[in-house]
């Protein structure tokens, strides 16, 4: 088991166990809680069932991230939280007064969280353990947080019409906190779409939809702990209990609060202060929030530790116990100046030039190639030699046609650092980006050496034996890399690409449905399925696996793919082109897309390409739109150019390839 | 009356007040296993609606197990047999019931010394629950529409 592992282990039982504790330390009977929390057990199962027909998870009914969240997350579950508490824990003969139903709330909420954790950690497989830290940190308090709100309002209203129409107030904002929680998973998730007019309100207000997402999922967590919290504190002043074992004692007691709830406090400001930093470094708030999402609660939680209940002070301090706090943080101080004079220069030349790379990330990101070049080469000058902007800014040259400078960025990198592999792999894409396939094969050659009979690095080789026309070499290279790894994805996708160059689009297809059913989720298998059902003239099938593909909105290249697909259908697939390309940014193929809705033309299109490759791109787009609408004669001419203007790497390159072989069939 | 005999009427009068309704069914069964007899009853609500008779008659505990114990069991499908084993545990529920109501009059006696304190407890902690009955009715309808999707347990899919 992975560290991750372990640390899901200890976390995520924890967390369930440490909100347990607040909820006893505040005065509630172990019998209560344990009620309570069977309550919520079963409500929970009882969601479960009703909603397991709609099988949410597939989602087969192509609900959308609003519905999923509001109407089958939100309202039912917060709904049947407070109708629990109201039928079941507020006449409950352990629950003396108003406080008692309050905690209980939470023990119900805590037990419909702990199982819905079950069940979502039954599902997730590899990805377990880094769900379960992520709920433990997230859901499980939230669902408490929101279930202490709504059992103070049901614990609170008297009965008759005022008191329904609060409790019912209560339950839509409530509903709606949860609703805005789930919607920021939903929607922030790859491959979710949500709504346009909410991408529209982001992009306006000059925001990414993930950023938004996260300060949602942030905010929608700080609310509900601001209404716990404010709840509790509202019922803080609790009898002094009497008749109760000395561990039960020193567990209620002032100190004991004071303590976990210091530890929680500070790991989490600790969390805060340090993803603030990063921010600030990386000029960006992602780190922030990426922080944020998971510190908000630990924070609520050490602060309710510490404010709930109210206890007496037991004692003042002693002298001696002063004196020792003293000299601790006095050589705490004294450790934290040394490990800085020591360490701190060196570190901050890296945090310097690792700002810089963020930097130039965001503006390769946004197609902004020479902007990002200017920024890694800030961040060499922070930092000479380095590896990482070396390889960024050779990606960003290689990005921008400018193939000189790249290999010599890569060059530099490899001096510095001759056995990093991946500097030969991606010296050997560039080459082929330049379609200089020889040299590609060259560059593996030492990859190689350091990996020998590494499946994806033969896969490599045979992909540029393809390209240089040695089909026989290449076939070879693959069938060595299957034997390796026969399910590797890299190796069964450059299987179907040999089998396509072969025009046997039907072995093609078989090797994309193998990969794809070892993997559903594997987009870039199913684009290149999408481009091969097309060059085998089923543009439905087309359609179908290129909008499966089609899950990053910054990556626009399925959608282009797909209104091709559509135009051979002699449908309209503009709406859909349209909508994508308000998601996506100016970035290239954005003017290819304009272009084919109509919006610019061909000139225009290649007019805003930077270079030949991004040119040749506009021409292979305006000829395949073609096929099946010009006649044949008009439109191998204009894929013979893109054919022979595209580097023999690219995807335009295959397709040009395929459709001519295609049309002269 | 002896003092024995009068702490059995006492203890028989508790129990009545906390079984509350349907006290025809419960206090024959009552009588027979104080008296020492053998006794199965077996409990026809309990086997076909286990969740929804123990949420009515407030037993939490046991309607949480008879409730997430078969969508856990979906999870392991070498014990996806046992599920049947809800209704069992349903079928027994008059003698749980029985335990149950014997523990928690034992408890509230136990805690509280006031004996007008006591019969209000025991009336409160015992009696039944009508939206239990509902929700548990609820969830064997939802259950039987997953049986006739016959579901996989992808049962949760939500936050």
């Amino acid at each position: 088991m992975t560290s991750l592992g372990w640390l899901a282990w200890a976390i995520a039982p924890g967390s369930i166990a440490l909100l347990a504790y607040l909820l006893w330390r505040g005065g509630l009977s172990g019998r209560l809680l344990l009620e309570a929390l069977a309550i919520g057990a079963t409500l929970g199962s009882a969601i479960g069932f009703a909603e397991a027909p709609f099988d949410l998870k597939t989602n087969p009914l192509h609900f959308a991230p609003q519905t999923i969240a509001f109407l089958f997350a939100g309202l039912p579950e917060e709904g049947m939280k407070m109708l629990g508490v109201a039928a079941f824990l507020r006449t409950h003969w352990l629950a003396r007064d108003r406080r008692d139903v309050v905690l209980a709330a939470g023990a119900l909420s805590l037990g419909f969280s702990a199982l819905e954790n079950i069940f979502y950690l039954a599902g997730a497989q590899s990805g377990w353990a880094a769900l379960a830290l992520e709920r433990a940190l997230t859901a499980t308090p939230f669902h408490v947080f929101e279930g202490l709100a709504g059992g103070f309002v049901v614990a609170s209203v008297r009965p008759g019409a005022f008191g329904i129409a609060l409790t019912l107030a209560a339950w839509i904002g409530l509903a709606a906190i949860h609703g805005v929680y789930d919607f920021a998973v939903f929607a922030g998730a790859a491959g979710a779409h949500p709504p346009v007019a909410l991408q529209r309100l982001i992009a306006a207000l000059g925001l990414d939809l993930g950023t938004t997402m996260k300060a949602a999922l942030a905010g929608a967590q700080a609310l509900a702990a601001l209404l716990a919290g404010a709840a509790l504190i509202s019922l803080r002043r609790a009898p002094a209990p009497v008749g109760q074992s000395r561990l039960a004692r020193i567990g209620r007691s002032r100190g004991a609060g004071w303590t976990l709830g210091l530890l929680l406090g500070i790991g989490a400001a600790a969390a805060l202060a340090s993803g603030g930093f990063a921010s600030v470094m990386l000029e960006s708030s992602d780190a922030f929030l990426a922080v944020a999402l998971l510190a908000v609660s630990p924070l609520a939680l050490g602060a309710l530790f510490i404010l709930f209940p109210a206890r007496a002070k037991s004692k003042a301090m002693s002298a001696r116990w002063r004196l020792a706090l003293a000299g601790s943080g006095a050589m705490a101080a004294l450790a934290l100046l040394g490990t800085t004079i020591v360490w701190g220069p060196s570190e901050w030349r890296a945090l310097t030039a690792l700002r810089f790379e963020a930097r130039g990330a965001r503006f390769e990101a946004r197609g902004e190639y020479a902007r990002a070049i200017e920024a890694y080469g800030q961040a060499l000058a922070a930092a000479p030699g380095r590896v990482d902007a070396l390889s960024h800014r050779a990606s960003a040259y290689a990005a921008s046609g400018q193939y000189a400078p790249a290999l010599a960025d890569v060059d530099r990198a490899l001096r510095v650092a001759p056995d990093m592999v991946g500097l030969y792999v991606q010296r050997a894409e560039i080459d082929r980006a330049r379609s200089d396939p020889a040299a590609s094969l060259a560059d593996l050659a030492p990859a190689l050496q350091r990996k020998p009979g590494d499946p994806e690095l033969l896969a490599m080789r045979g992909q540029s034996r393809l390209e240089a026309g040695d089909r026989a070499g290449a076939y070879a290279d693959l069938s060595a890399a299957s034997r390796e790894a026969p399910d590797n994805p890299v190796v069964r996708r450059s299987f179907a690409a040999w089998d396509v160059d072969a025009g046997d689009f039907d072995a093609a297809i078989r090797d994309l449905n193998a990969r794809l059913h070892d993997d559903p989720r594997d987009t870039t298998a199913a684009f290149q399925r999408g481009r091969v059902w097309l060059y085998k003239g089923d543009a439905a099938s087309a359609v179908a696996d290129l909008t499966r593909a089609d899950r990053d909105p910054g990556v626009l290249y399925p959608a282009l793919w797909r209104f091709v697909a559509h135009a051979r259908l002699k449908q309209d697939g503009s709406v859909e082109l349209g909508e994508r390309l308000v998601a996506a940014n100016e970035k290239w193929p954005a003017p290819v897309a304009r272009m084919l809705l109509g919006r610019i033309d061909l000139a225009a299109a290649k007019a805003a390409a930077a270079n030949g490759d991004e040119r040749c791109e506009a021409d292979f787009y305006d000829a395949a739109a073609k096929v099946g609408s010009e006649p044949a004669g008009e439109v191998a001419p204009l894929l013979e150019a893109a054919m022979k203007e595209c580097p023999t790497g690219f995807i335009e390159y295959e397709g040009a390839k395929a459709e001519l072989r295609r049309l002269r069939r | 009356m002896s003092t024995e005999g009068e702490a059995e009427n006492t203890a028989r009068a508790d129990m009545a007040a906390f079984v509350a309704r349907n006290q025809a069914r419960f206090m024959p069964l009552y009588d027979a296993l104080a008296s020492g007899q053998r006794v199965a009853p077996f409990c026809w609500p309990g086997l076909l609606a286990p969740q929804a008779w123990f949420l009515y008659r407030k037993m939490y505990i046991w309607a949480a197990l008879v409730s997430a114990g078969p969508l856990l069991l979906a999870y392991v499908p070498q014990l996806s047999w046992l599920n049947w084993g809800t209704s069992l545990i349903g079928a027994f529920g008059l003698r749980l019931y029985l335990a149950h109501a014997r523990r928690t009059i034992a408890r509230i006696h136990g805690t509280v010394a006031d004996e007008i304190e006591v019969q209000a407890l025991i009336v409160r902690a015992g009696g039944v629950s009508r939206v239990g009955a509902v929700i548990g009715l609820a969830f064997a309808f939802s259950s039987f529409v997953l049986s006739l999707k016959a579901g996989a347990p992808h049962v949760f899919s939500l936050r």
